[in-house]
């Protein structure tokens, strides 16, 4: 079904009712102990294949030779990840469909350098790269990425005449377009790294069945502690 | 005569010009470090966000923080790990120096062999963990050999590095791969070292191997074998970089594969400069002890003139 115990986790996490942290308190969304429920029911029944997101098996799950289901991916896993892993192989293979829920996955950014040189050239250049609708236009019918211009993304949408070679002529940007508006990001803060690392590092071990589920729970309360000395508890649900 | 003063003294005032380098980057780069380490141990400082709190002064409680944390549990961690790569180490490097040093033996190749078993200290310990951890990984080049030879069944790979005994036992094994070598050419030196006409006289009464191996080398090297015992020790304690990158810095399974260095490291990530510091003055006052320590077992020995040369030699033979 799934290649490992990560894949899903976003599906959950980015569809809490609250936010990481509250004062100095973590506060577990029950969500997420959801997607620890399913993922430890679909690891005893062998539905994935005990992979870590990034490592080589994982990679290797995506290729032409892998048995897996499907994988979840944000718009940049196409282009920027699931290519390479498919290889010669498994090129045109792929086709890409709508979530069970809509979720984020990563981000990128520009900073300038505090006290630099050249403020005006580096704004000009972080809105060309950002903000411009033809260069948005022209990564996205170049390298497949989804861009940073609703309008521009829309036309290529209706473009009848664009498609992925990789996903078999599909469409993507047409299905994105559609899905990136249900995308809620209220529920971010500065912890969610972090605290998203631990929480499935911590349960890895509970799915590999070298832990209980209390000492998993103690080893996230430990591990977030030591991130985060300023927070003082966790809060179960 | 007067000639002769003036000479020496201006030899020694460009002695401490030569010597000064030393003291200034000693005192700038760790004698200031060591103290603020110790300052700041005593404060809760650290940073959350781009903000800093502290520093607030606060006692001992960092200390109290640490023991009542997991700090035990990751001793117990570095030492399981240290012996479970220090006892084979000890163990074939006796044996190796016994049989290279011995001359009834006529071992062909000694230098090629030699070298052969430094080279692992050669290869940076990340890049060796690097190494091992794609070759025991779920779909590595070991489980894929052991597929083949039929020895465990296709699709259902060893996970070394998800159970407690596999990470550990790998991290033991690149400890004992990266320093056998060293102690070797170590205990080699220290067997050199000991009268040959011993050796002659305990094969003329008859001695065998085993007979001189217990009877002579060991005895004599004992002074060399509390040294490697000790630095091994501090090595030992100071292990990070091998599990670090074995596990991606996470310490798993169940942090069972966390090291004292590792938890430090962790709090130093989180820019946590009164935690990072009191687990630092800890390590320090551990391994002051074991200097100490190896200070008077080479103090005892009635040969001084020899255990200073050691000292020389071995200084810097583990980082």
């Amino acid at each position: 079904m799934l290649s490992g115990y990560d894949d899903s986790y976003r599906t959950f996490s980015n569809n809490v009712s609250a936010k990481w942290v509250d004062g100095t308190t973590v506060k577990v969304d029950p969500n997420l102990m959801k997607w620890v429920e399913q993922t430890k029911d679909f690891t005893d029944k062998g539905y994935n294949n005990k992979t870590s997101l990034w490592n080589d098996s994982w990679n290797a799950d995506q290729g032409a030779e892998g048995k897996v289901f499907g994988f979840f991916y944000s718009t940049w896993g196409i282009n920027f990840t699931l290519v390479d892993n498919a290889g010669k192989d498994g090129f045109g293979d792929w086709a890409v469909c709508e979530g069970p829920q809509p979720y984020f996955w990563g981000g990128t950014w520009i900073c300038a350098a505090q006290g630099t040189d050249n403020p005006k050239t580096i704004k000009d250049v972080m809105l060309k790269l950002t903000c411009d609708k033809d260069i948005e236009k022209k990564i996205t019918t170049e390298i497949q990425d989804y861009t940073n211009t609703v309008s521009g993304m829309q036309e290529i949408a209706n473009d009848p005449k664009f498609g992925s070679k990789f996903l078999g002529g599909q469409n993507h940007i047409k299905l994105f377009s559609e899905v990136a508006p249900q995308i809620d990001m209220s529920k971010t803060s500065p912890y969610d790294q972090g605290c998203n690392e631990a929480f499935q590092n911590a349960f890895k071990d509970y799915f590999d069945g070298n832990t209980d589920m209390d000492t998993s729970k103690k080893n996230f309360e430990t591990a977030i502690i030591e991130k985060y000395p300023e927070l003082t508890s966790v809060e179960w649900p | 005569m007067n000639n002769k003063k003036g000479k020496s003294i201006s030899y020694a005032r460009w002695g401490y010009v030569f010597i000064f380098p030393f003291f200034l980057i000693f005192a700038v780069f760790q004698l200031y470090p060591l103290i603020t380490t110790v300052y700041y141990s005593f404060f809760e400082y650290f940073r959350s966000g781009l903000m800093f709190i502290g520093p607030k002064f606060v006692g001992i409680d960092n200390y109290i923080e640490i023991f009542k944390a997991d700090l035990p549990k990751y001793m117990s961690n570095t030492m399981i790990m240290w012996i479970a790569g220090f006892i084979p180490q000890i163990v074939i490097s006796l044996i190796l120096a016994a049989w290279f040093t011995d001359t009834r033996l006529k071992i062909k190749g000694k230098q090629f062999f030699k070298v052969v078993i430094y080279m692992p200290n050669l290869i940076m310990a990340s890049a060796f963990a690097m190494l091992i951890f794609a070759l025991f990984s779920d779909g590595g080049p070991i489980n894929g050999i052991l597929m083949n030879l039929g020895i465990i069944k296709s699709g259902q790979p060893i996970r070394f590095l998800s159970s407690v005994v596999g990470t550990r036992s790998l991290v033991a094994l690149m400890n004992f791969m990266m320093w056998f070598g060293n102690t070797t050419i170590m205990l080699m030196a220290a067997v050199m070292g000991i009268d040959p006409a011993l050796f002659e006289a305990a094969e003329l009464d008859g001695c065998n191997h085993k007979q001189i191996f217990f009877r002579i080398t060991l005895p004599l090297i004992r002074p060399l074998l509390v040294y490697t015992l000790i630095t091994s020790m501090i090595g030992g304690l100071q292990m990070f970089d091998v599990p670090q990158i074995l596990t991606n810095g996470k310490g798993s399974p169940n942090r069972t594969s966390t090291t004292m260095i590792m938890y430090l490291n962790n709090h130093l990530f989180s820019k946590n400069y009164g935690m990072a510091g009191a687990v630092s003055v800890f390590l320090f006052v551990i391994c002051a002890i074991l200097c100490v320590v190896v200070y008077n077992s080479f103090n005892s020995d009635t040969d001084e003139n020899i255990t200073g040369k050691r000292k020389k030699n071995k200084r810097g033979a583990r980082k």
